[in-house]
């Protein structure tokens, strides 16, 4: 290497150290000052997650946790899928504007879909935890109640993201017919990323990079979570392995796959 | 983004539309669209085959900034 990209590489390492320190140091120094009290009082005034006001709460609100925001999404959703049937009706064939609109309404729609579900699982999960706590105090009937429209509820909001899906992945190849694929094919992704073309599938690896860097950052913030709701209250161990497993495989995997990349598509161990 | 193009006119002399044109070279419509307004460089293989469908060489569709500017000067 030459000198001057010796100097080069020396000047914006220099650059970037003390960007690096004008965070680090403040960090330091507010952890330092916040963190001894914090614990103090945390440890002194520790509770438990599952406290009764939290449990009345969640039983008072989990029956139409997943109902209410399926029946939400179901209604906003539809409407964006017919507002863009309607406009692609009324498509010239050259137009741009009305495309970016209907091709926004439908990643909106999916987007709502897929969160809607996810929402779902822990619907469904919160209904779990509460049969599992002490049901001391529960009406039977509104116990009844839970036990019904939770499951019934999350089986609705996964059947409907499915159902949502098919129709605008059947649009979008009615809008693209070199598209293929189908929702219910478990290798649909694959199918679909092969239909796609170079700058289709550039937009793909630019969005899947933007979320690994998105994880990669919210990884240590749920970390972080966890140390403090471990101040306050008795979370155990388990949340933390749930963090570092999901942050482990999303790490690794990302290295795995850029240094296949990089070795031709042979792993050379 | 350095590179213009000529694209949407030569597209306008044969008279095909964005689909139809990404049709002919393989792509969908929203790419042709987004060469058209620069938001993407297509790949080399993509300008051959574009260039390949009005018969004339790549270089009088897609023209690189600096070939632009040298241009500017010489008038």
């Amino acid at each position: 290497m030459d000198e001057t990209r010796k100097n080069e590489i020396r000047e914006e390492n220099r650059r970037a150290r003390n960007k690096f320190l004008k965070i680090f140091v403040p960090a330091v120094i507010v952890t330092l000052l916040i963190v001894p009290p914090v614990v103090w009082f945390g440890m002194g005034n520790r509770g438990t997650v599952d406290s009764d006001s939290f449990i009345q709460l969640a039983r008072a609100v989990s029956p139409w946790f997943s109902v209410v925001p399926t029946l939400i999404t179901l209604v906003v959703c539809e409407s964006l899928l017919r507002r863009s049937r309607h406009a692609y009706a009324a498509w010239n064939g050259e137009e741009e504007e009305t495309m970016m609109h209907i091709e926004r309404y439908l990643n909106v729609a999916l987007w709502l879909g897929t969160v809607n579900m996810i929402l779902g699982f822990f619907s469904i999960s919160v209904n779990n935890w509460l049969t599992i706590e002490a049901i001391s105090g529960e009406a039977e009937a509104h116990f009844l109640l839970r036990a019904i429209l939770g499951p019934v509820g999350m089986m609705c909001a996964v059947a409907y993201n499915y159902f949502l899906a098919h129709r605008i992945v059947e649009f979008e190849k009615e809008m693209n017919p070199e598209k293929k694929g189908s929702v219910l094919d478990p290798r649909f992704n694959d199918a679909w990323l092969a239909s796609c073309d170079e700058a289709e599938k550039q937009a793909a690896y630019r969005a899947a990079y933007r979320s690994y860097r998105t994880t990669s950052n919210v990884c240590p913030v749920m970390w972080l979570l966890c140390v403090i709701g471990s101040i306050f209250w008795d979370i155990g161990l388990f949340p933390y392995v749930v963090v570092i497993v999901i942050w482990l495989f999303h790490v690794s995997s990302y290295c795995l796959e850029t240094f296949r990349h990089s070795q031709g598509n042979q792993i050379l161990l | 983004m350095p590179l213009y193009n000529h694209l949407k006119e030569y597209r306008a002399r044969i008279g095909v539309n964005q689909a139809e044109m990404g049709r002919l070279v393989g792509v969908s419509r929203q790419t042709i669209s987004q060469i058209e307004r620069g938001d993407y460089s297509p790949s080399v293989t993509l300008a051959l085959k574009i260039a390949r469908v009005f018969q004339v060489p790549v270089e009088q569709i897609f023209v690189y900034e600096e070939d632009c500017d040298g241009r500017d000067e010489k008038k």
